[in-house]
């Protein structure tokens, strides 16, 4: 797939997705359930001074993104002295066709994979497909999107969160399942057809949460514990991870770990935290006995180049997403990228490109909310309002907003004009307007008034009602 | 493909030095942390007080399961018969156990009669056994007070997919395990580690497997098991 979902246009993405209204509830559903659970468990981390443990993580995550260099080698050594194999790949064509290679050689006729946005990133499942290897997803939710013909995952916690359980019905009812759309049937079905897929693969595909460079291991995150089966029963297992993924020590980990699950999802923790260290021990009857990590750039060093740079301390819980006022109305396939929310609006221009991707930094109104919760204390709407300043500098924004924002710099900037503007503006926007407030808009303003209605611009503007005031006035 | 191998690593590690404006240091100094509220949670609670709070934490995770997970404080005399009972409660079923000395130490030889042991040499059979299991029982190597976690460290004879395929679980937990959080489990994986022991996989587990994909509607057994009982020995 890919970083980009669809080639369909920004307006025409974000138009269907407004429509959608099943989504949009469950969009709001899930960020008031996920904040409400995440606002009990913060208040009962030690004296519950979530602003500490945020700078903390932040700390650690920086201080590996600044010696990258280091920790990587340092934890290739380790993966080696662990029985395992390390690939450092570019970008995701090699990256995918090291994974596919490999399948190919060991003749690997199907794959078990957990869920992970890199995997997705470099599009690992259709090169696999293609080259006939059997790929099962089995993280529940991907499973379901897979079965829907790939589509694809609009949350990156709750990939699924687009469907409800009438479409999860009608899409398992083409694979032979016959009941009714209650949840627990529903997954008592994928359980039942996964079950014994996890025994008879021949390699597991699985990311990474967190990689520790003194020791070689992969955190691995998870509740469902396809995981975990992932990691116990295939021989041939191949680990996929973002080069930022790192971090220093086991120390550092407590701290990560300790935020991931309890911004993700707002638990304590999950199920299952994992970490696997490479082959088993000689003579075990199951685990990997090859191993192999996949490190890849794929973008990410331009990232560090740039005064983007303290996005590479994400840790993908998704607290951004589930706080932003613009997720919540949109919906994850608004943003046309695998990384959605204010996450996705930092961080997809910078991999993907301006080209395909100029109109997510105004995906954003600036609230700052993002920037609150961001367990990596990342300042996230201050990336985002960059991205607007270089789109903005760079001549990169479209022609029509380019010349939409010389316009207001000229209204702004002359006092006669913006006199003569607001003077006028309730006179110009009288056409538009039903029963008193303005309806109808066109331009910029349509896209404000298809959804809701503005006041109607005031006949006395605000400084001459002031100075009519300040003298004595009545107004 | 040769084992052990790093490919494209010096191109794409000189790459990183380069934007960091440096070649790439023989050794980092880690800063430290600013400070350390980790170490605050539980500090100074005897072991009696942290089963305690493992305990609490447990129920807590039962009343969040609608009752698929279960935490007993027990006596070691009380362990055998209440490893049968829980054993009993969700119907007769195949059992699988580690091959572990410490369940004929612990006086669970009889409990255990008919259960399948995990014998590596059988290689694959023991994941059949294992995917065919109603129960399956274990032993935590680290037990985390705060969120109510078992951990299992990889070793012969364990198995990992008897830890994952069976439907019900009961893991024992030895108070001498139960240590305040997280943090301490990692302090004695760095340790290992410093050591050269990195064992294959270290699994902490807190509940049941569980997803909330459909809906937001919490759902149980999605993958691995579906009821987990801790047993929690006092004086172990």
């Amino acid at each position: 797939m890919g970083i980009k979902i669809n080639d369909q246009s920004f307006k025409k993405n974000l138009k269907k997705n407004l429509n959608d209204d099943f989504m949009r509830a469950a969009m709001v559903k899930a960020q008031d359930l996920i904040n409400k659970n995440r606002a009990n468990v913060l208040s009962q981390l030690g004296d519950g001074n979530y602003q500490e443990w945020q700078k903390l993580s932040g700390e650690v995550r920086a201080h590996a993104i600044e010696n990258l260099d280091f920790y990587l080698n340092q934890f290739a050594e380790n993966v080696v002295k662990n029985g395992g194999n390390v690939f450092f790949a570019k970008d995701a064509k090699e990256a995918s066709q090291y994974i596919t290679n490999l399948a190919i050689e060991k003749g690997v006729k199907k794959v078990v994979k957990a869920k992970s946005m890199v995997t997705e990133e470099i599009g690992i499942n259709h090169d696999l497909i293609d080259a006939g290897v059997d790929v099962k997803e089995t993280d529940l939710a991907e499973y379901i999107l897979q079965l829907d013909d790939w589509n694809p995952p609009s949350h990156m916690v709750v990939p699924s969160l687009h469907l409800n359980k009438t479409q999860i019905r009608d899409v398992f009812a083409k694979n032979g399942y016959s009941g009714k759309d209650i949840p627990e049937d529903l997954a008592a079905f994928a359980r039942a057809q996964l079950r014994n897929e996890f025994v008879t693969a021949d390699m597991g595909i699985y990311g990474c949460n967190f990689a520790i460079a003194e020791s070689g291991a992969i955190t691995l995150i998870s509740n469902e514990g396809n995981i975990d089966l992932c990691t116990s029963a295939p021989e041939l297992q191949v680990a996929v991870m973002g080069m930022e993924r790192i971090l220093a020590t086991y120390e550092d980990a407590d701290i990560c770990i300790s935020l991931l699950a309890r911004n993700a999802v707002g638990a304590k923790n999950t199920s299952y935290t994992t970490f696997v260290n490479g082959i088993t021990e000689e003579g075990a009857a199951d685990g990997a006995k090859e191993f192999h990590v996949v490190i890849v750039d794929n973008g990410r060093s331009k990232v560090l180049k740039s005064q983007f740079k303290e996005v590479l301390q994400c840790m993908r819980c998704a607290a951004c997403l589930n706080i932003c006022p613009i997720y919540r109305q949109v919906g994850g396939h608004s943003y046309n990228s695998i990384y959605s929310g204010p996450l996705g609006v930092v961080l997809t221009p910078l991999l993907a490109g301006y080209d395909d991707f100029e109109e997510l930094p105004y995906m954003c109104s600036l609230c700052g909310a993002c920037t609150e919760v961001c367990p990596s204390n990342i300042k996230l709407h201050s990336l985002i309002h960059e991205h607007k300043r270089v789109l903005a500098e760079d001549k990169k924004a479209s022609t029509f907003w380019g010349a939409g924002m010389t316009g207001a710099g000229m209204v702004f900037s002359r006092p006669w004009m913006y006199k003569l503007g607001t003077g006028v503006a309730p006179l110009m926007t009288k056409p538009f307007m039903v029963d008193g407030k303005i309806k109808r808009g066109v331009s910029v303003l349509k896209g404000w008034t298809d959804k809701r209605d503005m006041p109607a611009l005031e006949k006395v503007r605000f400084r001459d009602w002031y100075t009519s005031r300040s003298k004595g006035g009545n107004k | 493909m040769k084992q052990g191998q790093i490919l494209n690593r010096e191109s794409f590690i000189s790459n990183i030095s380069s934007i960091l404006g440096r070649e790439m240091p023989k050794e980092v100094v880690h800063p430290g942390l600013s400070s350390k509220p980790q170490l605050e949670i539980y500090k100074g609670f005897t072991q009696a007080q942290l089963a305690e709070e493992f305990h609490k934490n447990a129920q807590i995770n039962k009343a969040g399961s609608g009752g698929k997970i279960d935490s007993l404080i027990i006596e070691k005399k009380d362990l055998a018969k209440t490893v049968a009972e829980k054993l009993a409660e969700h119907g007769a079923g195949p059992i699988i156990a580690w091959n572990d000395e410490r369940f004929a130490e612990w006086g669970l030889n009889d409990v255990l009669n008919d259960a399948y042991v995990w014998t590596d040499e059988k290689g694959r059979e023991n994941v059949d056994k294992a995917l065919k299991a109603s129960y399956g029982v274990c032993i935590s190597d680290i037990s985390l007070a705060e969120t109510a976690s078992y951990t299992v460290i990889d070793k012969l004879g364990k198995g990992r997919s008897s830890n994952f395929l069976p439907l019900n679980y009961v893991c024992i937990v030895p108070q001498s395990t139960i240590v305040p959080r997280l943090t301490q489990a990692m302090q004695k994986l760095h340790e290992m580690s410093k050591e050269g022991i990195n064992p294959a996989a270290i699994n902490f587990i807190c509940g049941s497997s569980s997803s909330s994909d459909i809906e937001l509607n919490k759902v149980w057994g999605v993958h691995g098991p579906i009821r987990l009982t801790y047993l929690i020995v006092s004086d172990l």
